[in-house]
């Protein structure tokens, strides 16, 4: 049903065009991303996929889901020796009223801290793909959810989506340098900066964005949100390419995942 | 009380990205104005000033709340002010200015001296939210009152970006670090575009030769933010608040409020 041979194909697509549309695999056009020649919009409101899930642990990780079914599948693998989690994945976004990603998931209860260091083994590739410590209700494509996600061109937000089937709400930041950082035109053109580590953390119904841009101890940022996740719920890493049908890679690295507020390290 | 209120307004205080006015605001009729010092807009490209440029800063006996002195660094093509309002712990200050950056500045400067460490911290207000976006308020620590001394500082924008900045040696270009908050339009809102956050407060502090920037985007406790910035000073230097307009002739204002200025590090707050 889904189109496992052109995984390969569409890893080579990624790097290089957002649009370059698979043979076989028919792309919704609202699925696109934003681009020169296309204005990005909502899904259909009444639009969903059923999660695809594994029964495949990984890691620290009970299982695997395909959110929103990507019209190709994910893939992830653990390197026990450097405690790192490399995902691959397609998906049109997590964003808007559903989301489409691979996801790596535990059931907790409780609060929560999760954090992790997040590279990108092809530093050129899409800027708006994304690699999210999340929070869910469900594995549903529009479930309540709270996440901390950073972005190839390196922008973190915290987002939430506080009722199921609603648009997602977020906070945003984005930091650069002119003159400090390898690689400008000119002395004052603007490098992103990616952030050395990212977290969040659950309190009750309160999450809280952390960061840590340059090394620095990892601190909160920006006020706490209020999303209400009952237990038990989902907990876990997942990566989107922001691309409907073609993958792309993220590795996310020196995960720290407690049951317990107040563990951000 | 006025303060509290003025805090928590700030703490929750969003703008839409297109109501910072981009568009630079004509000089005052008599005043001419070189063309390397007008700001980036739809119609012209910003550029350094000359290499050999240089004015004189032009310095005012006149103390003004916890600092000694004033300077119109630069020497701005129209005067800059200050007051302090000691019941709302409150500085407004007014100024022209072409820029902090490239490798000499123009702002009004309210300083005084110190030797060793120093915590500074600050809360911007802006009377006028869509005053020309690239103004700037800093907290400024450098070597002398040149307009290309050796400096290093934090700067909030009046589009809400905060940076922290240093010009490594006189008369040379400056390097930043910069740091922008914003949330996506509300479905169901007339917002267009991102909106800004502005953040609640900024420091900068200084260790030995490490240079900390510090914020509170959203009310949360102020923290380091990115990597210290290493940076020697020449024996005693200048400590203090300033701000610029970003427009050579243009005179704008800026209230800076609760500032920290401690001769010690560890009291950025």
């Amino acid at each position: 049903m889904r189109p496992v041979k052109f995984a390969s194909l569409l890893l080579l697509a990624a790097a290089t065009a957002a649009a370059a549309q698979p043979p076989g695999v028919v792309i919704p056009d609202w699925a696109l991303p934003d681009s020169p020649t296309h204005k990005q919009v909502a899904p259909p409101l009444d639009f969903h996929r059923e999660p695809v899930t594994l029964n495949k642990p990984i890691g620290i990780f009970e299982n695997q889901t395909d959110v929103g079914a990507a019209l190709v599948p994910g893939d992830a693998s653990y390197d026990a020796a450097d405690k790192s989690y490399t995902i691959t994945s397609a998906g049109y976004n997590i964003w808007y009223t559903r989301d489409e990603f691979r996801y790596l998931w535990k059931k907790m209860s409780g609060d929560v801290s999760l954090a992790a260091a997040i590279s990108w083994p092809d530093p050129s590739g899409f800027g708006d793909r994304k690699a999210a410590l999340v929070i869910r209700q469900g594995l549903n494509d529009d479930s309540v959810e709270a996440l901390v996600a950073q972005h190839g061109a390196g922008m973190v937000h915290l987002a939430r989506r506080e009722v199921q089937n609603t648009r997602i709400k977020d906070m945003e930041y984005r930091v650069g340098s002119r003159g400090g950082l390898p690689g400008g035109a000119t002395p004052d053109s603007l490098m992103p900066l990616h952030a050395s580590r990212i977290g969040i953390e659950k309190k009750g119904d309160v999450f809280q964005l952390w960061v840590s841009w340059q090394g620095e101890k990892m601190h909160p940022e920006g006020a706490p949100i209020t999303v209400h996740i009952k237990g038990p719920f989902y907990v876990g890493i997942g990566f989107a390419s922001h691309l409907p049908a073609a993958v792309s890679t993220a590795k996310v690295s020196d995960v720290v995942l407690e049951n317990k507020a107040g563990r951000m390290k | 009380m006025r303060t509290i209120l003025l805090a928590a307004v700030a703490a929750f205080s969003v703008s839409s990205a297109f109501a910072q006015s981009l568009v630079p605001p004509p000089a005052p009729p008599g005043i001419d104005v070189p063309d390397w010092a007008l700001p980036q807009s739809a119609t012209h490209k910003q550029v350094p000033p000359p290499a050999d440029f240089h004015r004189a800063s032009v310095t005012f006996n006149t103390p003004v709340g916890q600092f000694d002195q004033q300077t119109d660094v630069g020497g701005p093509l129209a005067p800059g002010s200050a007051t302090y309002d000691a019941a709302a712990k409150t500085y407004t200050i007014n100024s022209a200015g072409y820029n902090i950056w490239y490798q000499r500045d123009e702002f009004r400067y309210l300083w005084k001296k110190m030797d060793g460490d120093v915590s500074l911290a600050a809360t911007v207000n802006w009377p006028d939210i869509n005053d020309f976006h690239d103004r700037k308020v800093a907290l400024i620590i450098r070597d002398s009152l040149d307009d290309g001394s050796r400096q290093i500082m934090t700067a909030q924008h009046g589009n809400g970006m905060v940076h922290i900045s240093w010009r490594p040696e006189k008369g040379s270009q400056m390097t930043d670090v910069e740091y922008r908050s914003a949330r996506q339009p509300r479905a169901g809102t007339d917002e267009k575009g991102p909106q800004t956050f502005h953040p609640t407060r900024i420091g900068i502090e200084k260790k030995g030769d490490a240079f900390q920037l510090y914020i509170s985007w959203q009310g949360e406790p102020l923290h380091a933010e990115g990597a210290p910035v290493t940076f020697k000073t020449n024996g005693p230097f200048y400590v203090g608040v300033g701000f610029t307009s970003h427009l050579p002739a243009n005179v704008l204002t800026a209230k800076v409020g609760d500032v920290v200025v401690e001769n010690a590090a560890g009291k950025v707050r």
